[in-house]
C-alpha cells in the first residue's frame, strides 16, 4: 500500500507538470517578435503578425494585446479573412472571446466598419516600458485562451533584465481556473513540516454537479521526516447535485488515508415562502474506532404572529439526542428580543443529559443602548443549576470641545449562581465603567501630549469592592518619515478596606520610534520599560521592498533579562508570476525555515 | 476664537491629569500594600499591560513562543506581536473558534467534528482530521504530552483528545458557558465565560479552583506565554496582560 502510494504521489507530481502547461486552442498568434509582461499582463507583436481564430485569420505588423481585458489592436498594412470575405485596413481593433472586430481606415478622417461599438481607445506600451519590469518573456509564438491562459513557444525568459535559458514550450500566464470538470495543479510544497507534498484540485462541473475537491498527497519518510504518518492521500471538499441549476444535496467529503479517518456529510436544505427546513446526515469515524452516525434537522417558520420558530432536532444511531426551539420574537419594532430552549441527552461511553434556556434583549434610544440578558442551565442528572444574568446600560458618547475630549459612561448590573460540588456560589456585581479620551494638546516644537483615561468600579456581594484605573499619557513628534513617541501607561486597582485603602498599581513606558516611507519600507523599533521601570525588552519589525520584487519582512525581539534573543523570524516574498509567490522564512523559536512556491 | 479657547482647555486637562497622575503614583507606597492589614498578602488579578489591537470578534488566541495567533469566525488567522499589538501575518483559514499550538504546527477548530493543522509559518493547511463524535469549539495543548484539550460543542465537556489515535476521554462537562476561549494553566484549566464574564480556574477534575471577575470585560480569547503571564483578548480587540493569584 505505502509503495502505491509513492508511486501515485509521485507520478501525478510528474503528471501535474504537462497538466500546467496544456493549453486550450482558442487564439493562435505567430510572428517574429512577441514581448510578454507578467506585471501588465500585456503582449506586444512586431513582424509578420498572424492571428487566427476559427473562420478569422488576421494579419498585420504590429499588435497590442491587453490580456486582462482581452482587447488588442493590429496596426500595419492589415488584412482580414473572415470565412469568405476580405478586408484591409490600417487598424483592426478587437475583442477575443467571441471575437468581435471594428476595422479602421485613415484618410483625411477615420473610417470605421464592422463592430462599432467597440472602443478604440486602448493603452499602449511600448517595449521599453515592458521590458522595464522584472520578468518579461520574449517568444515568436503563442496560444491564448478565453481563460487568459498563455501557452507560448521558442521563449527566452528575461528576469531583473537578464536572459536566462531558452525554453521551448511553456504556458507563460496560467490564468483563470476553468469552470469545466477537470484536475487541476495547485502547489508543490517541498520543505516544511509535511514533506514533499503536492496538491491538485479536481473541480466537477456538469449538469448535475457542481463541486470542487483538493487531492493532497505527501510523502513524508523520504524526506526524513517521522511523525506517524510516512506518506498519504488527502481527499476533501464538497459539491452539490443540482436539479434544475439549483443544489438539492450537498456532500462534503473528507478521506484521509495517513490516520485512516474520513468524514461525509450531506446536507438538503429547502426555502419556501413561510418556512424553510434542513436536513443533514453526518458519518465519521476512522481506523479501529466505531463509526459515529449523527442525523440534524431543523425547521423554521418565517412568522407566526409575533414569532419566528425554529424547531431542531438531533438524533444518533446510538441513544443520544437533542432538541430544543429558539425564536425572535417581534413585539416591539425597536426591541431586539430573543429566546431558546434546548435539551440535549447523551448516552454513550458516558451519560449527560443538559436543559438550556436563555433569553437576550437590546434596544437603542438616542441617549443610550440597553442590553439585558439571561441564561439558564440545569444538569438534569444532578440537579446543578447555572445562572447568568446581565443588564447593561450605555450612555451615548459625550462630546466636548469640537470631539477633542470624549466621555463615554456606562453601567451593568450581573449576578451569576456557579455550581461548585453540592453548593452554589452566588455573585452579584452591579459597576460603572467610565472612559475620557483627549485628542492631546500642541505643545512648542510640535510635540503632541494625548490622555486617556479609564475606571471600573463594582461593587461585589461575594468580593470587596474594586476600582481600576487605568491612564495613558503619550508624548509624540513626528518629522517627515520620522515619528518618535514616548507612551506612559498607569493601571491601578483599589479596593477599600474599612476606613483605608488596598491595592496595587502597575506602570510600564515605551518608547517608540517609527520609520515609515508606505512605498519603500516601514520600521517599529520600540523600548519597554516594567513596572520598576527597568528596560525589559526591545523589539523591532520591519518590512521592506527589496529591488527585483522582493518583499522582506521581519520581527526580532530581544529581553535584557538574561540577554536573550527571544524571537527572530526571517520572512522573504516574491510574486514570481502573475498568479504564483515564492515564499520562504525562518523562525528562531521554531528552530527551521521553509521555501515553498504558492499558487493564488 | 473657538481653536485656542479648546487648545487651552484641552492642555488644562492634560495638567490636570499629568498632575493627579503623580500624585496617584506618589502615594501607592503610603496607602497600598499596608502591612498593618491581615489581608493585605491576598492577593488579586493584577493587570499588568493593555495593547490595542485591530483584531475584533470571537475567537481564541494562542502563543507560539515568537507571537500570538488570533482565530476568527471570518475566516482568517492572524498573527501578531504580543507586546505591541501590530499584526504580523495573516492566512487565509477555515473560520475557526479554537486555535493552539501543538507539537510545533497550529491546530484549528470551528465546531464541526473537524480539526485542522497547519504550518504557523507559512499558513499551509497539513492536515485535516476527522474528530467523529466530538465537535471541538475550542481547543489547547494538555500537559500530558501528545494529548489536546477540547471543548466539545455537543456535550458541553473537556475532552483530552489524542490526534494521533483518534482516542477522546471525557474530563468533565460544564453547560451554561459561552466560552470565549481556554487555556491551559499550572495544571489547571483557565475558561473566559462571556455570559458573566469571568475567567474560571478549574482542576482537570472539574472542580473550581477559583473563578476571577474578568478585568477586561468580555474576553474572547485567553493565554499563557513561559512567564505564566495570562493574556485577554477582548471582543473589541484590546490585550490585556495580567497576573493571577
Amino acid at each position: 500500500m505505502g509503495n502505491f502510494i509513492r508511486l501515485l504521489c509521485l507520478s501525478l507530481l510528474i503528471a501535474a507538470l504537462p497538466n500546467v502547461l496544456q493549453a486550450a486552442a482558442s487564439i493562435h498568434c505567430k510572428g517574429d517578435y512577441f514581448l510578454y509582461s507578467d506585471e501588465k499582463s500585456y503582449i506586444y507583436g512586431a513582424g509578420n503578425i498572424t492571428l487566427k481564430s476559427a473562420d478569422v485569420l488576421i494579419k498585420g505588423d504590429v499588435l497590442y494585446l491587453d490580456v486582462n481585458s482581452l482587447r488588442g489592436v493590429v496596426y500595419g498594412a492589415v488584412s482580414v479573412k473572415k470565412g469568405k470575405e476580405k478586408k484591409t485596413c490600417q487598424a483592426l481593433f478587437f475583442t477575443a472571446f467571441p471575437i468581435k472586430l471594428l476595422y479602421e481606415t485613415f484618410s483625411d478622417k477615420v473610417i470605421k466598419e464592422g463592430s462599432k461599438e467597440l472602443n478604440d481607445i486602448l493603452k499602449k506600451y511600448a517595449p521599453k516600458e515592458l521590458k522595464n519590469l522584472e520578468l518579461y518573456f520574449e517568444f515568436r509564438e503563442f496560444r491564448i485562451d478565453k481563460y487568459k491562459k498563455i501557452k507560448a513557444k521558442t521563449i527566452i525568459p528575461y528576469i531583473v533584465g537578464l536572459p536566462t535559458v531558452p525554453i521551448k514550450s511553456f504556458t507563460i500566464k496560467r490564468g483563470n481556473t476553468p469552470e469545466k470538470t477537470m484536475v487541476y495543479f495547485k502547489n508543490l510544497n517541498v520543505f516544511g513540516l509535511e514533506g514533499l507534498a503536492v496538491t491538485f484540485l479536481l473541480r466537477l462541473r456538469g449538469k448535475f454537479i457542481k463541486g470542487d475537491f483538493d487531492v493532497k498527497l505527501y510523502e513524508k519518510k523520504l524526506l526524513g521526516i517521522d511523525d506517524g504518518s510516512k506518506r498519504g492521500i488527502l481527499f476533501s471538499g464538497s459539491s452539490d447535485l443540482l436539479a434544475k441549476k439549483k443544489s438539492f444535496l450537498n456532500f462534503s467529503t473528507l478521506l484521509n488515508t495517513g490516520d485512516k479517518s474520513y468524514n461525509l456529510s450531506f446536507n438538503h436544505r429547502r426555502d419556501f415562502k413561510h418556512f424553510n427546513y434542513s436536513l443533514s446526515q453526518t458519518v465519521s469515524g476512522r481506523e479501529k474506532m466505531p463509526a459515529f452516525f449523527q442525523f440534524v434537522s431543523n425547521f423554521t417558520v418565517k412568522k407566526i404572529l409575533f414569532l419566528g420558530p425554529t424547531f431542531s432536532f438531533t438524533h444518533n444511531l446510538k441513544q443520544s439526542y437533542s432538541y430544543g426551539v429558539s425564536t425572535p420574537v417581534y413585539l416591539l419594532k425597536k426591541v431586539g428580543l430573543n429566546m431558546s430552549w434546548s435539551r440535549k441527552i447523551i448516552k454513550e461511553n458516558y451519560n449527560s443529559d443538559t436543559e438550556d434556556f436563555s433569553t437576550s434583549m437590546n434596544f437603542n434610544t438616542s441617549i443610550a443602548a440597553f442590553s439585558t440578558n439571561y441564561n439558564f442551565s440545569k444538569n438534569m442528572l444532578d440537579a446543578a443549576i447555572r445562572q447568568n444574568f446581565s443588564a447593561n446600560v450605555r450612555l451615548s458618547t459625550l462630546n466636548f470641545l469640537d470631539k477633542n475630549v470624549t466621555i463615554d459612561l456606562s453601567t451593568f448590573y450581573m449576578f451569576s449562581a456557579i455550581p461548585s460540588g453540592r453548593e452554589s456560589i452566588n455573585r452579584t456585581s452591579p459597576g460603572v465603567n467610565g472612559v475620557m479620551a483627549s485628542k492631546g494638546a500642541l505643545l512648542p516644537f510640535g510635540f503632541t501630549l494625548a490622555p486617556s483615561f479609564s475606571f471600573n468600579h463594582i461593587w461585589d456581594s461575594s468580593e470587596e469592592n474594586f476600582t481600576d484605573f487605568n491612564y495613558q499619557l503619550a508624548l509624540e513628534k513626528k518629522m517627515g518619515k520620522f515619528k518618535a513617541s514616548l507612551a506612559y501607561a498607569l493601571a491601578s486597582r483599589y479596593r477599600s478596606k474599612n476606613f483605608y485603602v488596598e491595592g496595587s498599581n502597575t506602570q510600564n513606558l515605551n518608547v517608540n520610534l517609527e520609520l515609515i516611507n508606505p512605498a519603500r519600507y516601514s520600521f517599529y523599533l520600540r523600548f519597554y520599560w516594567n513596572n520598576e521601570l527597568a528596560l525589559e525588552n526591545i523589539s523591532l519589525s520591519g518590512k521592506v521592498n527589496l529591488p527585483a520584487g522582493f518583499v522582506f519582512s521581519t520581527l526580532a525581539l530581544y529581553y535584557k533579562d538574561g540577554s536573550r534573543l527571544q524571537t527572530l523570524e526571517l520572512f522573504l516574498e516574491k510574486k514570481i508570476m502573475h498568479n504564483a509567490k515564492l515564499q520562504g522564512g525562518y523562525s528562531l523559536a521554531l528552530k527551521r525555515f521553509f521555501v515553498k512556491v504558492v499558487s493564488f | 476664537m473657538k481653536l485656542p479657547t479648546n487648545k487651552l482647555i484641552s492642555a488644562s486637562i492634560t495638567a490636570f491629569s499629568f498632575l493627579a497622575l503623580l500624585a496617584l503614583n506618589c502615594c501607592k507606597d503610603i496607602v497600598f500594600n499596608n502591612p498593618l492589614d491581615p489581608d493585605a498578602s491576598v492577593e488579586t488579578v493584577k493587570i499588568i499591560k493593555v495593547t490595542s489591537t485591530t483584531l475584533s470578534g470571537k475567537g481564541d488566541i494562542c502563543c507560539d513562543g515568537e507571537k500570538f495567533w488570533k482565530t476568527s469566525q471570518y475566516g482568517s488567522l492572524d498573527a501578531f506581536d504580543m507586546e505591541s499589538g501590530i499584526i504580523i501575518r495573516s492566512v487565509p483559514a477555515e473560520g475557526g473558534s479554537g486555535v493552539t499550538i501543538f507539537e510545533d504546527s497550529l491546530y484549528l477548530c470551528g465546531g464541526e467534528n473537524i480539526i485542522y493543522s497547519l504550518d504557523p509559518l507559512s499558513g499551509e493547511i497539513l492536515n485535516r482530521i476527522s474528530t467523529a463524535d466530538l465537535y471541538p469549539g475550542f481547543l489547547t495543548a494538555g500537559d500530558n504530552p501528545g494529548l489536546l484539550i477540547a471543548y466539545d460543542l455537543r456535550s458541553s465537556g473537556f475532552f483530552e483528545y489524542d490526534p494521533q489515535s483518534g482516542a477522546a476521554a471525557l474530563l468533565f462537562q460544564v453547560p451554561g458557558l459561552d466560552i470565549g476561549g481556554i487555556e491551559i494553566y499550572k495544571g489547571g484549566l483557565l475558561v473566559t465565560d462571556l455570559n458573566s464574564e469571568s475567567i474560571y480556574y478549574f482542576a482537570k477534575t472539574g472542580s473550581i479552583i477559583n473563578v476571577f471577575r474578568s478585568p477586561a470585560g468580555a474576553a474572547a480569547g485567553i493565554t499563557v506565554d513561559h512567564r505564566d503571564y495570562v493574556y485577554l483578548l477582548t471582543l473589541d480587540g484590546k490585550l490585556y496582560t495580567i497576573t493571577l493569584p
